[in-house]
């Protein structure tokens, strides 16, 4: 167990190097940052003091340990768009971004996996069919399109919900139920697909064949042996989802990470850019982590050495 | 059994992080925050929230600080942008300048009288003021103001405005590297800037001061530089100076400030200029069109500016009215890259740089619709291919379509020329006819087009519409040609326009019909080096007369200069006008009573005339 996690750190640790320098080579490629500075009263020297002061007088390698290395304390540089520390602008944003994350992955869950294991156990019966109906809509609904329609529903017609904004807990449902939709019904489909393998299988039915309750069968015996491809999938879903909730945060107005990562490209904004993705990889990196170490306790078959 | 609580105590885990998160959540931690007890003026910190007027539920519950007051007047306002809370005009960017000053929160040297529309402004009266008087001295060739003495800064410590507060703002805003608006608009003009026995003393350029610099300077634009404190950048740097939100003199007081998302601000009913009637003014940012459409609505925020089309539905929904604000804008483009400037005529390309340098200017086989100035082939060719672009565009469909029929798609040339003008020539607009297109193209030798680039500014809406730009990008895709969109911050990409970098199409506005046509300084109109240009400079003959309409007394002759400048951009179609769009805010019925400002660009403003029904 021990190695494992080792090994894993390291391989995490590489991923993050990896990321760092293909994150600091484009933004170079992109053009020399002073360009952002110019006008035409911009003389050789003043050229050249922006330059010795964001470090580009140094060679490309030198450059890329500078910043890596300031990177590593959290220190991305200044933004150029709101004039203050990246780190700061970022950091403003993590939190928000968490909620809306843990909302939408809250949403999935609760929905996903008990209808999950209702079609599944009643297989062929009509809490089938809506659980597989749910999946197929909740997969094709686009979450710009269900955000606005549940806005005009709850919000504008039965007036029960705030439209959008940050806020006290009624302002998570909208975005958390958006956010979740489709991962819930992934959820549905992977649940049911993994639990109708496992209640097939020998051992639920010498369970049955020795008398022991049905829902003992479910809970203790087959909806644990079937957690294996939704855990992977939620490891996944969280990093996704603290990374790629733009479409969301934009509809409800969710002063998150992923519009201000896009923001920062509108803006040509490096080192807001650079401090989100190198964020990023990081949330990819342990989430992936804790689903490995997550297996083992699924699974006792598992061995992660 | 034990599996079943390992369940419920997981699922009860993820429910209260959850929940302790969105219970928390007003305690966020924000960009800027005001001081605690800062101008003895302002009222409480949060401003308390529900009244008969208020919005129905916002972030902060009322909590036990709220002041006991019986009736409130508080208004939100939705908008698409909030941007980061900078306070120093060096550092202002493009699109987010004026909402500083406009939005209630910093003040300009000059405030012009409401007008009503059309924007018709008394330019040498200006309403109370910071400079209280002004000397001209023809012979010296200098400017000196005088300034209103008990102008208070939001925080005492910064004392009141001063000629060195003065003097320091707008070398600030002339600063090398400076990335206000109007920077190369002051260099134009101005050799130095000093205070000198508490006055404000402006060295002129030997073309001579401004001549109306009192409009310049004034809310008429929404781009004159902010006043700030030369004492709280002294005491407290620039970093932390730039984002103090008592470096203000405004009638408005901002006590939160977070980029992206909120202001929050209250009313300083001691205000030198125009106490307001508001005790409370939050900006909220929704990004989303038919979701700020909703929320107005819904009564969650109460005034809004919203597309013409959302206008219609917000009113009719919500029992609320809409308000125009300002001029109707020419939606069009600027086929960029015709810098024709022979010479630096102006002296503004800066000591020890080349005045020839104009890296856009590549009249090749790729940039088709860039002419060459004295080369007649080459000029003709661009001309047609320019021309082709226009007469692939619907007008009439993209009103429709876009600005829900409220705007106009009747002729309208740059500058705002139209028929009923006397300067107007029918070889300026460019109708609708693919026909003609297709055939300019052939002549042109395009016959299956081109690759345009095209750059459309996501982010200054009330400029130009990215929703237009687009349907422009597809009748040029229908007419054959391969359209490349840049949707780069108009901030990030303005140095391109000042240091003739520019060679794309770029989507932009013109003055609207109503807009005054005998302008002094017709300024973002007369493209020239060392300022903002859309992409193109004036041949030199041209290009001398800026100075000499800056300094032309005369309304008539101004008007004349004009038309001979900006109808050169129409004789030669490098800007194309499809529709005028008629800016509009909607407001909720909660409203009793707005009286915003009549710019030439349809910013918002005085929120301190803002009355709430009680």
């Amino acid at each position: 167990m021990r190695t494992f996690i080792i090994r894993r750190v390291i391989y995490g640790l590489a991923v993050v190097w990896l990321v760092s320098f293909i994150v600091f080579g484009l933004s170079r490629a992109a053009g020399d940052p002073r360009d952002l500075y110019i006008d035409e009263y911009t003389t050789t020297e003043s050229w050249e003091a922006m330059g010795r002061e964001m470090g580009l007088d140094k060679p490309l390698i030198v450059q890329y340990t500078l910043w890596f290395g300031n990177a590593l304390t959290g220190d991305f540089g200044r933004s150029m768009y709101h004039r203050t520390s990246a780190r700061a602008v970022i950091g403003e944003r993590i939190r928000p971004t968490l909620e809306l994350t843990l909302g939408g992955l809250f949403f999935a869950v609760i929905t996903g996996f008990p209808l999950g294991v209702l079609s599944a156990v009643r297989r062929g019966s009509v809490w089938d069919y809506i659980g597989r109906t749910f999946a197929l809509y909740g997969q094709a609904l686009p979450a710009f399109w269900l955000g606005v329609m549940l806005i005009l529903i709850f919000s504008v017609q039965l007036k029960w919900l705030p439209t959008s904004q940050r806020g006290d807990w009624t302002h998570f449902i909208l975005p958390g139920i958006t956010l979740g939709w489709g991962a819930s019904a992934a959820f549905v489909r992977l649940v049911r697909s993994s639990m109708l393998e496992v209640l097939d299988s020998e051992f639920v039915v010498l369970a049955r064949a020795k008398g022991v309750a049905t829902r003992w069968i479910v809970w203790k015996h087959a909806f644990r042996n079937a957690l294996i491809a939704p855990m992977t999938f939620a490891g996944v879903l969280l990093a996704a989802y603290l990374t790629g909730t733009v479409v969301t945060e934009t509809v409800f107005a969710w002063p998150g990470l992923g519009r201000l990562a896009v923001q920062s490209v509108f803006n040509n904004d490096f080192p807001i850019m650079t401090g989100v993705v190198m964020i990023f990889a990081g949330f990819f990196v342990i989430a992936n982590f804790i689903v490995d170490l997550l297996y083992s306790w699924a699974d006792p078959r598992i061995r992660l050495e | 059994m034990k599996h079943y609580i390992k369940l419920g105590l997981i699922a009860f885990g993820l429910f209260a992080v959850f929940a302790f998160s969105a219970c928390s959540s007003d305690e966020e931690t924000t960009t800027t925050e005001a001081p605690a007890p800062a101008a003895k003026e302002a009222p409480a910190k949060e401003a308390p929230k529900p009244t008969a007027t208020s919005a129905p539920k916002k972030e902060a519950p009322a909590k036990e600080e709220a002041p006991a007051k019986t009736v409130t007047q508080d208004v939100v306002i939705g908008v698409p942008a909030i941007c980061p809370p900078i306070f120093n005009n060096r550092f202002l960017t493009g699109s987010c300048f004026e909402r500083v000053q406009m939005w209630g929160f910093t003040e300009g040297l000059t405030w012009m009288k409401h007008a009503p529309i059309p924007v018709q402004v008394d330019e040498d009266v200006p309403e109370k003021s910071m400079v209280e008087s002004w000397e001209h001295d023809d012979t010296a060739n200098t400017l000196t103001w005088t300034i209103r003495e008990g102008i208070k800064f939001h925080n005492p410590d910064f004392g009141t405005v001063d000629a060195e507060d003065i003097a320091f703002s707008f070398n600030e805003a002339m600063a090398e590297g400076s990335t206000f608006n109007r920077a190369g608009q002051l260099r134009a003009w101005i050799v130095s800037i000093e205070a000198k026995d508490g006055k404000v003393f402006i060295q002129c350029k030997d073309t001579g001061c401004q001549k109306d610099w009192i409009r310049q300077q004034s809310n008429y634009n929404g781009q004159t530089a902010s006043i700030t404190s030369k004492d709280a950048f002294d005491q407290l740097g620039e970093e932390a100076s730039l984002a103090d939100l008592d470096n203000m003199t405004g009638p408005f007081r901002a006590t939160k400030w977070v980029a992206g998302s909120t202001i929050e601000s209250v009313g300083v009913k001691d205000h030198w200029r125009h106490p307001p009637h508001l005790d409370s003014m939050t900006f909220v940012e929704i990004p989303e069109t038919s979701v700020r459409t909703a929320a107005l609505v819904n009564g969650e925020i109460h005034l809004s500016d919203l597309p013409p089309k959302f206008v219609a539905e917000a009113v009719e929904k919500s029992g609320g009215s809409a308000q125009q604000i300002g001029g109707g804008k020419g939606q069009g483009w600027f086929a960029s890259g015709q810098f024709w400037a022979q010479t630096d005529y102006l002296g503004a390309a800066g000591e020890g740089n080349d005045p020839a340098a104009r890296p856009g200017y590549m009249h090749d086989d790729d940039h088709p619709w860039i002419g060459e100035w004295g080369n007649d082939e080459s000029m003709e060719r661009a001309h047609k291919i320019r021309k082709a672009m226009g007469h692939m565009v619907d007008g009439e469909k993209l009103n429709n379509a876009i600005f829900g029929g409220l705007g106009s798609a009747a002729p309208l040339a740059y500058f705002g020329w139209t028929p009923d003008m006397p300067e107007w020539k029918d070889e300026w607009f460019i109708d609708y006819d693919p026909d003609k297109a297709q055939a300019l193209l052939d002549e042109a030798g395009y016959s299956d087009c081109f690759t345009v680039p095209y750059w459309i500014p996501p982010d200054v809406t009330v400029v130009i519409d990215p929703e237009f730009a687009e349907a422009v990008a597809q009748f040029w895709s229908d007419g054959g040609c391969k359209v490349e969109i840049e949707k780069t911050a108009y901030s990030a990409r303005r140095p391109t326009l000042v240091s003739r970098d520019l060679n794309v199409f770029f989507a932009w506005n013109t003055a609207g019909a109503a807009s005054p046509k005998d302008t002094n300084g017709v300024g973002p109109w007369v493209p020239r080096a060392g300022s903002w240009n859309g992409g193109f400079e004036f041949p030199d003959e041209l290009g001398k007369l800026h100075p000499v309409i800056d300094a032309e007394p005369d309304s008539d002759k101004r008007r004349a200069y004009n038309e001979q400048v900006t109808g050169f951009v129409a004789d030669w179609h490098i800007f194309i006008s499809k529709v005028e769009s008629t800016p509009y805010w909607a407001l909720h019925p909660t409203v009793a009573e707005w009286n915003p400002y009549q710019g030439n660009i349809p910013y918002f403003g005085n929120p301190q005339t803002i009355k709430m029904k009680e």
